[in-house]
Formats: C-alpha cells, sequence, structure tokens
C-alpha cells in the first residue's frame, strides 16, 4: 500500500527555516541551510505530503513565534501537524536514553516510531529530518542493532504496535 | 476485546468479513508467516519516494511566493529590523550572532517546553492506525 511520506522535522530544521523565510522577508540573501529548510517545507507542503514537527517545538512557535515573528509562524504552521507521543513512546526513549542518545535525540527518534496525531490515525513517520551530525553518525552506526532492539519490544504488542518500524534519519540537502 | 475462534483449514483458511472488521484492521492487510503463528496485520504503508529535485528558477519562484506570503502578512512591507526577535533581542542582534550562539538560543527556549520522559502523557492509537514501514 502506497501513502503520503511523513517527515518529522526536528527543532534545528524550524530554526533554519524561521532565520531563513525572516531573512527573506528583508530581501537579503539566504544562507544554504536556510535556503533548503524553506524548499524542503514548501516542496513537501505543495506535494501533499505530511509534514510534522514534535509537540515542543509546536509549544515553542505558540508562545514565541506568534509572539515576536507572526507572519513567519502563521505560514509556517499552514504546512505542518504536530507530532504527539503516542502509547509506548516512554518505553521506548527510555531504552534509546540507554543507548546514551541525549535525551532530546530519543525523544525525537521515539516520535518518529510512537509518534502519532491528535486523532490517533498513525504510527510513526518514515523520515526525521535534521542538521544535527552527531545524531545522523550515531543513528548510521548502531540503526541495524537498534532495529533488533525495536522488533525484540514489539514481538508481544498488539496491533499496530507489532508492525511500529524504525525511521530513515537524514539531512534536508539529502531530501531537496 | 480478545475473542478466541477455531479454524479449521481445509486446502487453506477463511476468515468471515465480520471477524475482519471486529478486529478494526482496515482494508489493506499484510500476512506475517512466522514458525508456529500466523499474523494478519494492517499494511503498513510505503512512502512515495521523495523527488524534491527542482531546477533554480523553480526554487527561486518558490522562494519568491513564499516571500510574498510573509510580506502581505506584514501589510506589504518588511518588518522593522529593530523588531524583537526569538529569546529577547531584536532582529539586528539577533543576525550579528554567530550560529552556534542562535543554536543555544533555541535550546534554552525548547528548554521551556521540555518534559522529562517519565513523565509526559501519552495518547491513544488507532488499531488501524496507518503505520510507517
Amino acid at each position: 500500500m502506497s501513502g503520503q511520506t511523513r517527515l518529522l522535522l526536528d527543532k534545528n530544521v524550524v530554526r533554519r527555516y524561521f532565520e531563513g523565510v525572516s531573512t527573506l522577508a528583508y530581501g537579503r540573501a539566504l544562507a544554504e541551510e536556510e535556503r533548503e529548510a524553506i524548499l524542503l517545507v514548501h516542496l513537501a507542503h505543495r506535494k501533499e505530503q505530511r509534514l510534522f514537527i514534535p509537540i515542543e517545538a509546536f509549544n515553542l512557535l505558540q508562545v514565541h513565534g506568534r509572539q515576536v515573528a507572526p507572519a513567519e509562524t502563521l505560514v509556517f504552521l499552514k504546512c505542518v501537524e504536530v507530532l504527539y507521543h503516542g502509547r509506548y513512546f516512554k518505553r521506548w526513549a527510555r531504552r534509546l536514553r540507554m543507548r546514551t542518545f541525549s535525551r532530546e535525540d530519543a525523544k525525537v527518534l521515539a516520535l518518529g516510531t510512537f509518534g502519532t496525531n491528535e486523532a490517533g490515525e498513525i504510527l510513526g513517520v518514515h523520515i526525521i529530518v535534521t542538521y544535527d551530525r552527531p545524531l545522523l553518525t550515531k543513528w548510521e552506526l548502531e540503526r541495524e542493532e537498534i532495529a533488533e532492539h525495536l522488533l525484540a519490544m514489539t514481538g508481544n504488542l498488539r496491533s499496530p504496535f507489532a508492525q511500529a518500524r524504525l525511521p530513515d534519519v537524514r539531512r534536508p540537502e539529502d531530501i531537496c | 476485546m480478545t475473542r478466541q475462534i477455531m479454524l479449521e483449514e481445509q486446502k487453506g483458511l477463511w476468515i468471515e468479513d465480520r471477524l475482519l472488521r471486529q478486529a478494526q484492521l482496515g482494508k489493506h492487510l499484510q500476512v506475517v508467516v512466522k514458525p508456529g503463528k500466523i499474523l494478519i496485520l494492517p499494511a503498513a504503508t510505503v512512502p512515495v519516494p521523495l523527488s524534491y529535485t527542482v531546477t533554480e528558477d523553480e526554487a527561486q519562484a518558490t522562494l519568491k511566493e513564499v516571500r510574498k506570503k510573509i510580506t502581505a502578512l506584514c501589510g506589504g512591507q518588511a518588518p522593522p529590523t529593530d523588531r524583537p526577535y526569538f529569546g529577547g533581542v531584536t532582529w539586528q542582534e539577533y543576525q550579528a550572532l554567530s550560529d552556534e550562539e542562535r543554536q543555544a538560543l533555541w535550546n534554552r527556549l525548547y528548554a521551556e517546553f521540555d518534559e522529562e520522559i517519565d513523565v509526559i502523557e501519552e495518547r491513544d492509537v488507532r488499531p488501524d492506525a496507518l503505520v510507517a514501514g
């Protein structure tokens, strides 16, 4: 079955997007990463692929973004949905923490597997998009072991959690 | 609710529609065969391949469109450069920060909303949820 690709943007991609869009508003030249982040968000949105941000990033934008960059926040939030912590998120995040991922990284990775939308209609995303090089490297090195670890955890879970999978972790430049 | 039903194999198995509906598996199924058991599960979604390759003209057109949207929301002109921006600094001051300083600023803002794993409240997921696979 084919479906819409679901992408989760981490905090640093969100930051580059805001810096870029504000820079655009002033008619100044964009840095490469700002340009990538803007193109990623708007091209994915145009292709009707689903973009998500962690609830923490959404709350940050609701509290700070709406005050200091209301136009940028409005345009951005029209393109993205919020990914919430689904059942088993905590168990998986704790296990990732034990593999020495930082708390923030463990949470983003666990959201990629056990995140859901407001209606609980989805489980996980296909790709986590990040600029975090240490995270990308660690994920690449340990991915196979982590996949086995996940399989051991989900083996006895009910549907749909039994089918939970690891997401890909990529840089925006590997997508745009 | 768990319900047990005995089925007898006769050149294959037939599972009634009402039982499949009761299991809320959705219309697309996958069958996983393992030693000692066969699982019937909702199909995982296979992503549509990403193809964001755009020409420079298309990229420029997209950026122009985004700028137009932002400017329109700002009343047709760029916001003042001394407007407050993220982290309590003005846009001008923010521009002068190094990438590391900007990252530290966002880390500080993000930390306000970053809860400990153990206190997070988890949400229910539907049995027929579309699984990223």
